[in-house]
């Protein structure tokens, strides 16, 4: 099956976005900040191109959901490095449990509340740090309004995220191809919304 | 007139077709990322220019005589009856020309411009057609490590022009190729398995089993990602550009485990087209 160049398209466009993000840095962020932000738009990266190669078979697997769950724990890793310094060692720890407690309820195939309460839950706090960090940086800091694309972009990942997981446990066909239809466009928009955050802000 | 230039376009049409211009156009991009992780091309335009009409020719040339010495293989499966040779809209005799000339002009352009370039590309060559092709491809399925050297050569030609020696670094490029052959190629075996049975080309699958097939597939992808990684950081590259490149290995290592444990149609298919991606992608890093 040809996959629709309306499909194809948004995808190209936030993989080239993710490759253009990793490849020039992020000036003025810490390594350690670099190196989540990188991990976050790795993903959006490898992912925009399976989604591509692989349609929904991606969104099908337990494993593509435990990755895609490292989206907004990096990206909101590096934001609380850069400006929750001193909350770095114990957000980490929150993310590696969180991540793990994820693996742990899809792949001991857990009771389906558990399962999506640990998404949601982890999600749920990593979507919060995103939007609420550089609204807090902005209000705080000479910060440049800019850095409100991150919150915007994560918002919308937070939601997508969301969204997608709930439609997966309802598991209505027509409501899932729809979605399926709007993702691509929401991925660009979110990744384009985080670029223009992390590097006009 | 009029009747002239459509039977031309017709021709170049058809050979366009046979010298397989996605597979060659990606070790041509190899052979020029070689050359430009040595010299900028900007100062070099000449030699780049010489570089891709020469290495272009002699891998065209190869490809053309490959067509035409497994036509009657084409022309049992479903998925190349339709090639022109397989067809018979081209004789192969006429095919048999237009490959040695191609050849001979590739690879001696190639020793016009440098006695170890020429000698590269002549190795390349002949691992493919006289190694690969007209000796080993019916006999056993490890023919496929002779295709990954001679697929490696056009990087190290390449880089040895670059660099008028054969050193480490182009070496090590043309290892990453040949281990990412089999990625590229096993999986199409596993695709296509039972037209080839019905060829009766001896493949991994049929000889291991597809569990192992998929592991050999695993492996090598690891070695290929290794290897690049390893001359991306020995040639200096900027960290920005290897941040890249591990993540582009990182999906091609991800997506070749997921072929392991969980295989399917889909994925496989995934896999040989993500291994070209990332191929092409490695070398326009490399080359910047």
């Amino acid at each position: 099956m040809r996959a629709k160049f309306s499909f194809v398209l948004p995808l190209a466009l936030t993989a080239l976005l993710s490759a253009w993000q990793i490849a020039a840095g992020h000036p003025g962020s810490t390594p350690f900040a670099t190196w989540a932000y990188t991990l976050g738009f790795g993903i959006l990266l490898v992912a925009s191109v399976w989604l591509i190669l692989m349609g929904r078979e991606v969104l099908n697997s337990v494993v593509g959901v435990w990755f895609a769950a490292l989206i907004p724990l990096s990206l909101s890793l590096g934001l609380v490095n850069e400006y929750a310094p001193t909350f770095t060692s114990a957000y980490l720890g929150f993310i590696l449990i969180g991540w793990v407690g994820i693996a742990i309820t899809r792949f001991m195939r857990a009771h389906p509340t558990l399962r999506v309460g640990a998404v949601a839950f982890v999600h749920g706090v990593a979507g919060l740090v995103i939007v609420g960090l550089p609204l807090l940086a902005f209000a705080l800091y000479q910060i440049r309004p800019f850095i409100l694309g991150m919150s915007l972009g994560g918002a919308i990942i937070g939601i997508s995220g969301m969204i997608l997981l709930w439609q997966r446990m309802g598991r209505s066909a027509s409501k899932w191809d729809k979605w399926m239809e709007r993702l691509p466009w929401s991925l660009l928009f979110s990744t384009l919304c985080l670029v223009i955050g992390l590097n006009l802000r | 007139m009029q009747t002239w230039l459509t039977v031309i376009k017709q021709r170049i049409r058809l050979y366009g077709s046979l010298i397989k211009p996605l597979q060659t156009g990606l070790l041509l991009a190899t052979g020029l990322a070689g050359y430009m992780s040595a010299r900028c091309p900007v100062y070099h335009l000449d030699s780049v220019f010489v570089l891709g009409v020469s290495l272009g020719l002699a891998i065209s040339g190869s490809t053309v005589l490959n067509m035409w010495w497994d036509r009657d293989i084409d022309a049992k499966m479903q998925r190349t009856q339709s090639r022109p040779l397989a067809a018979g809209v081209l004789t192969p005799h006429e095919t048999f020309i237009l490959g040695v000339i191609l050849s001979v002009l590739g690879v001696g352009w190639a020793f016009g411009i440098s006695t170890g370039y020429g000698w590269i590309v002549f190795a390349g060559w002949f691992f493919d057609v006289i190694v690969y092709t007209l000796w080993l491809k019916r006999r056993t399925c490890w023919s496929i490590l002779w295709g990954g050297i001679s697929g490696g050569m056009p990087v190290l030609a390449g880089r040895t022009l670059g660099t008028g020696t054969i050193d480490g670094i182009g070496l090590l490029l043309a290892l990453a190729v040949l281990f990412w052959i089999p990625t590229h190629i096993l999986t199409f075996s596993l695709k296509h398995f039972n037209e080839y049975q019905a060829a009766h080309i001896p493949t991994f699958p049929a000889r291991y089993g597809f569990r192992t097939t998929r592991l050999i597939i695993t492996i090598s992808s690891l070695l290929a990602t290794a290897a690049i990684t390893l001359a991306g950081i020995w040639l200096g590259m900027q960290w920005g550009y290897l941040r890249l490149l591990l993540v582009l290995s990182a999906g091609l290592l991800c997506l070749a485990l997921i072929v392991m444990l969980r295989p399917t149609e889909r994925t496989h298919f995934s896999l040989y087209k993500y291994a070209s991606l990332y191929m092409l992608s490695a070398m326009l890093l490399l080359a910047l």
